[in-house]
């Protein structure tokens, strides 16, 4: 599904930001890339949805090389990636309702089928009282969960999320990831960037841990006990 | 009409209603530079006006000999008005002339009571063609006619004429000038306007981008949005500078070297150029703007 190739990543002359990463991610895994502040993890998730070019390497996704798209290549790739960012970047101006269908406007889909669809993720997400509200009249942890039914409304292959749930507090973030295991159990590949210890912790998934722009490990089925030691190795959430 | 077109005119729609208040703020200040624009053309059109007005007043005096009897006169007349050049002839009498005179001179009339004779010859007065209106033209025609038989002397004020002509030229090479300053200034400010107000939607397009938007349908609402901020501001503008004629030109009527000429509005030919100009302004701002925000 998704695969990384001695990817090196440097923003400007000086500032490497991704060195050799090697990575894969296989169809439906669920996986939480972590890292201290500067580790690379939102770079990571920008060069998977062409945000960023890589600097050398190759990136593949669902075998096509998606590491030097033409600029009208990319709107196509996007189309197949949902991605929630943790400033959620809704339109303040329009509705939760015109935010969330825009994805599918996108697609051409019929009126009568997005309205369905719309009604159908927001429900989902516990807001569908909440579809002619603007997003400025949300609370945060309202506005992250529009921004989530806006990723995977279009049931993309894959759902990205940087730092999620950054600015929310502790019941808002079980809610958000219980949200985000749904959305896997359909089929969707996840990849879920964060630095929160107790949200690693507290849940049984890959951790890939970047330190200082390189891979530093990669647990799979590993036990709590263990994945606690290795992220108190790399000195996160610390 | 396809799905798409209608996604695309209400997305137009709903960001228009979502910035209104930066829409109607651009459009306000498009429109003062449209009023600019609009005032300079409504001078220089009634400069125009003007300077036609005049020009219709260009005429030759063809002063006859006292001796030319009435047959002679006849056949002058006739010559006259076959010429090209000629629009219009018309005869005054030596006795029309002094009671022309007298009437000139108003009070002053008595100053003629001791002349034992009608000093005032008379004369044939030439109206012009518009294309024989020129200086030169006059000149040659003039030295024509003096050269016939009959006639005394041929007058058409031409030192007037002459600094009315280069004084016409000037004022037409200063409105060319003024203009094509205001032309550039308007378009630079509508541009920054325009540049201004997708600089406030930057992120809007930012996020339209990254959920997947193709870079033609995030331009397409953007485009219609600056075509019609732009052709409201442009009608906006033609709609000030009418009340400002309304409220202090139409009908009014001059006195002096001014009389008989009536201001004018600009005609309906250069309001509908000033509104495409606000549209096809509107719509190349949008899209020179928004490339600069597609890089995302």
């Amino acid at each position: 599904m998704i695969e990384l190739f001695h990817v090196c990543m440097r923003y400007g002359r000086d500032q490497q930001a991704l060195t050799d990463i090697n990575l894969k991610i296989d169809k439906g895994e669920f996986v939480f890339i972590t890292g201290a502040s500067g580790a690379g993890k939102t770079t990571l998730l920008k060069l998977l949805f062409a945000q960023e070019a890589p600097y050398t390497g190759q990136i593949m996704i669902d075998g096509k090389n998606v590491s030097h798209l033409k600029s009208r290549e990319i709107p196509a790739l996007r189309r197949r990636i949902g991605v929630v960012f943790q400033d959620f970047k809704l339109v303040h101006h329009w509705t939760v309702y015109q935010n969330v269908a825009f994805v599918l406007e996108l697609s051409g889909m019929s009126g009568r089928e997005i309205q369905r669809r719309v009604w159908q993720a927001l429900k989902m997400v516990r807001l569908h009282h909440k579809m002619e509200s603007y997003p400025l009249k949300l609370s945060g942890g309202e506005q992250q969960r529009v921004a989530i039914a806006r990723a995977f409304i279009a049931e993309p292959a894959i759902l990205l999320a940087d730092e999620p749930t950054g600015n929310l507090d502790f019941d808002i973030t079980q809610e958000i990831m219980k949200l985000f295991t749904e959305i896997n159990i359909r089929g969707t590949t996840v990849v879920v960037a964060t630095h929160d210890r107790a949200l690693l912790e507290s849940m049984s998934k890959r951790v890939i841990i970047l330190d200082q722009g390189r891979i530093g490990s990669d647990g799979h089925d590993e036990s709590s006990l263990i994945r606690a030691g290795r992220l108190a190795r790399h000195g996160i959430g610390e | 009409m396809p799905r798409k077109a209608l996604f695309i005119l209400r997305l137009a729609g709903q960001d228009i209603r979502g910035n209104i208040g930066v829409h109607l703020v651009g459009a306000a200040i498009i429109a003062a530079a449209f009023l600019t624009l609009g005032l300079f053309l409504l001078l220089a059109a009634n400069l125009q006006k003007l300077a036609r007005h005049w020009e219709e007043k260009i005429q030759l005096c063809v002063y006859v000999k006292d001796e030319v009897d009435d047959a002679g006169r006849q056949a002058l007349a006739k010559r006259l008005a076959a010429l090209p050049e000629v629009a219009d002839v018309s005869f005054t009498s030596r006795e029309q002339a002094l009671l022309d005179f007298k009437l000139m001179l108003g009070k002053d009339s008595g100053l003629l009571e001791g002349l034992d004779d009608n000093p005032l010859p008379a004369s044939f007065t030439l109206k012009l063609k518009p294309a024989a209106r020129e200086v030169e033209g006059i000149r040659m025609l003039s030295a024509q006619v003096q050269a016939w038989p009959g006639v005394a002397e041929v007058d058409f004020g031409e030192p007037l004429l002459e600094s009315w002509k280069s004084g016409l030229g000037l004022a037409r090479g200063a409105a060319l000038l003024v203009g094509g300053l205001i032309v550039l200034a308007v378009v630079f400010i509508i541009s920054n306007t325009i540049r201004l107000t997708m600089y406030s939607r930057r992120e809007e397009i930012g996020i339209m981008r990254l959920v997947g938007a193709s870079n033609l349908l995030i331009r397409l609402p953007f485009i219609l949005e600056g075509m019609a901020q732009g052709g409201a501001a442009a009608l906006l503008g033609a709609g000030a500078l009418w009340l400002l004629y309304y409220a202090g030109l139409h009908g009014l009527h001059w006195p002096g070297i001014l009389a008989g000429f009536t201001p004018v509005f600009l005609d309906r030919d250069t309001v509908l150029y000033l509104f495409a100009a606000g549209v096809a302004l509107g719509a190349a701002g949008s899209l020179s703007r928004l490339r600069e925000f597609l890089k995302v």
